[in-house]
């Protein structure tokens, strides 16, 4: 029964997983649930619930610790970095007591090559290194996004869904063919969830736990929809012009908040326009958007399942409009919670560990990292 | 209209109450034939039909966008009205566009001598004539749009046969056609960018491939007779699958531009769309950019005092697009 350690550190959080795969035979033998298991069930209703209730990965330890940027400012790489030096050991430290599982039982050493912030990277990938040396374990380099799209499938038993993969640095529609994760859409320019964040900056909106998070809990209260630009091409989604749009909206806010111009008030109603509304307004925009072009994809590809992975993942407003799309079209959404969706060393150990256990081993002197690594450049060899 | 019996109508699949009126209590037959990402689309007869001239019900698609519950109505409406509204004008500009109309929709289906004066095309014009379908009738408060009906499968299905046939059987004539197929989709788009228009979600899905016919004009009216003979005729014949010509559908994303960028980043779309869509055939796809860049560097403005045609541009700043695409999976 083959146990991976993962170390995730691309971004500001630095995660370390243990994982456990049971044998092989086990599972495989067990009859594959009818992919609709997820049919029967109403949209809410994760995988979970059916019969793959019991994921066929045990997951001994998955901690986290993240690095937060005062209001106003993001996290600078440097900053980032010496965060995940200084924690990466006591994290491995806590991580190996909470699995309960000696050295011996650790089979290889599974770290974030690519994709990501240079020198976050750089930090875990020594790390990694000197894990590797210390205890004589093999190495194995994992794309990040693969990691998400594999801990994702593993979490909540979809099968073959159309994956969206949203977070700070990566937004892409992704389906599986051919033994790649093929990427049928992305954002041409930034990515979702750092349009988020930008946005979240210039309204000072704090970054603990997550800039994202607070949008979201502010969209709540937002009731009025200003008008966006919409960029839909394709597959592929547009977010700077959006960005640039709704942060001259909240310069504008500011100055009639501040007196400097008259109040702001909404043409219909006559209701000042607040910091909520700007918040449900970006929200509810740029969700239409990468719903929209899941839509697309899964009518393209013929599938009825989507998987939704990464930080802004745990939007539930971003669940619940993929889980309306999802129920028109008589398909399912499957989302994890904030464990899974943000970024953690467990998706590292698991993706990790697929490659492994088909003979994959990054050799010392190529463990290195890359800021530029595709989805489609990995041989998904571990699916039929 | 108000007295015709609501309820005569029977609903044979469920999605049919997503009509829209007038057609939720319309007679003629509708068949549902797709549920696109955000729109449904019938095969219907329109309004063309009559007993008393003998004139043969015309096949048309209707086009529905249903509302989308999980979009904000607000925006909702803003796109569905945007999106027919971009459809219908590219299409309604190409119909009129190089071909001599008698200067009313229905005329095509009438017997209009000026039209049948019009000389065959020549495959390579500019003109998109035919290469999209001629429009009926819209509303974009119910959120609708008829076309003509266009014969054929999609260009995705003809490359998925084909795709099967080559598995089981090697052959350097199916290659060929295939190419033969690409280089068609090429130019064709070429011609609709020399003609100032992006289509803005070019997929194998939205290309039709329509089985020639005698007279290519003769869209989707009287040519009907002779056309189903021609049309079994095709679909027996292996690899002759890919021949036929290249109809552009789906527009919803269309804009009006003449800028290089936008050019490139819908050759873009398709490259990415092809590649991911037909893996096995990816190394083909060169030929679709090449037929595109001959096709535009024929018929597309000529750029002064440049010694490159405006394909060659495009595909200049295609490479740039590229680029710029690839280096999208930064920070994780």
């Amino acid at each position: 029964m083959p146990i991976a350690i993962g170390l995730e550190g691309s971004a500001n959080k630095l995660g370390v997983g243990i994982i456990l795969h049971p044998d092989d035979r086990q599972w495989e033998a067990d009859p594959p649930s009818p992919h609709d298991s997820a049919h029967s069930d109403d949209e809410a209703s994760h995988a979970r619930k059916s019969k793959h209730a019991s994921p066929p990965v045990q997951i001994l330890a998955n901690l986290r610790h993240t690095f937060v940027s005062p209001p106003g400012t993001g996290f600078l790489p440097k900053d980032t970095a010496a965060h995940h030096r200084r924690w990466v050991v006591r994290l491995v430290k806590q991580a190996m007591k909470q699995a309960k599982v000696r050295l011996e039982d650790i089979d290889c050493i599974c770290y974030t090559k690519g994709p990501g912030m240079g020198a976050p990277l750089g930090s875990v990938a020594i790390a990694a290194r000197m894990l590797s040396q210390l205890w004589g374990k093999a190495l194995v380099g994992v794309n990040h996004c693969v990691g998400h799209i594999e801990m994702g499938r593993a979490i909540t038993g979809a099968e073959n869904p159309v994956v969206l993969y949203v977070s700070g640095g990566n937004t892409q529609v992704i389906a599986y063919s051919a033994q790649r994760y093929r990427i049928f859409g992305e954002a041409l320019d930034i990515a979702v969830g750092n349009c988020l964040d930008r946005f979240a900056r210039v309204l000072n909106i704090s970054n603990d736990p997550a800039p994202g998070y607070n949008i979201e809990q502010l969209a709540k209260s937002g009731k009025v929809l200003l008008e966006l630009p919409y960029a839909v091409k394709g597959m592929d989604v547009s977010f700077s012009g959006i960005l640039a749009r709704v942060e001259e909206m909240a310069r504008k806010l500011e100055a009639s908040q501040s007196g400097i111009d008259g109040p702001w008030r909404d043409d219909e109603t006559g209701e000042p326009i607040t910091k909520e509304d700007l918040c449900f307004t970006l929200q509810e925009t740029v969700f239409a958007m990468l719903v929209e072009i899941t839509e697309r994809a899964m009518a393209h590809v013929g599938a009825n399942q989507v998987l939704i992975v990464g930080g802004v993942g745990c939007n539930e407003r971003l669940q619940q409009m993929m889980g309306m799309m999802a129920s028109e079209r008589r398909g399912s959404v499957y989302a994890t919670d904030e464990r899974f969706c943000i970024d953690n060393g467990i998706m590292i150990a698991h993706a990790g560990l697929l490659a492994w256990k088909m003979g994959f081993r990054t050799a010392i002197e190529e463990s290195t990292f890359t800021q530029r690594f595709r989805t489609d450049e990995v041989l998904v060899n571990w699916r039929e | 209209m108000a007295d015709l019996h609501r309820s005569s109508t029977a609903t044979p699949t469920e999605l049919h109450h997503q009509l829209p009126p007038p057609f939720d209590h319309s007679q003629e037959p509708f068949e549902l034939i797709a549920q696109g990402a955000e729109s449904l689309l019938f095969r219907t007869t329109f309004l063309t039909g009559s007993v008393s001239d003998g004139r043969p019900a015309v096949a048309a698609a209707l086009k529905v966008r249903p509302k989308k519950a999980w979009r904000h109505p607000t925006l909702d409406k803003r796109l569905t009205r945007a999106r027919i509204l971009a459809e219908a004008r590219v299409l309604v500009k190409f119909s009129g566009e190089g071909i001599a109309t008698a200067g009313s929709s229905s005329g095509r289906s009438g017997k209009s001598g000026r039209r049948d004066k019009v000389k065959a095309p020549k495959e390579n014009d500019g003109r998109l004539r035919d290469a999209v379908p001629n429009v009926l009738g819209l509303d974009w408060e119910g959120g609708w749009l008829a076309t003509e009906w266009i014969e054929g499968p999609m260009v995705k299905k003809a490359i998925y046969d084909y795709a099967k046939m080559a598995s089981t059987m090697s052959e350097e004539g199916g290659v060929q056609n295939l190419k033969g197929l690409l280089r068609r989709i090429g130019a064709v788009v070429g011609r609709l960018h020399a003609a100032g228009v992006v289509h803005g979600d070019l997929t194998t899905s939205n290309l039709m491939l329509r089985p020639h016919r005698h007279h290519p004009k003769a869209v989707g009216s009287r040519a009907s007779d002779d056309d189903d003979g021609s049309v079994s005729k095709v679909q027996e014949a292996g690899t002759d699958n890919l021949q036929g010509e290249i109809v552009l559908i789906d527009f919803g994303l269309s804009s009006q531009s003449i800028s290089d960028e936008d050019r490139a980043v819908d050759l873009y779309v398709l490259e990415r769309a092809f590649g991911s869509t037909h893996p096995r055939e990816e190394h083909l796809f060169p030929e679709v950019i090449a037929a595109y860049q001959e096709s535009m560097n024929d018929i597309g403005p000529v750029v002064k005092g440049a010694k490159l045609g405006a394909g060659d541009v495009v595909v200049r700043k295609l490479e740039d697009v590229r680029m710029r695409g690839r280096k999208k999976s930064m920070i994780g």
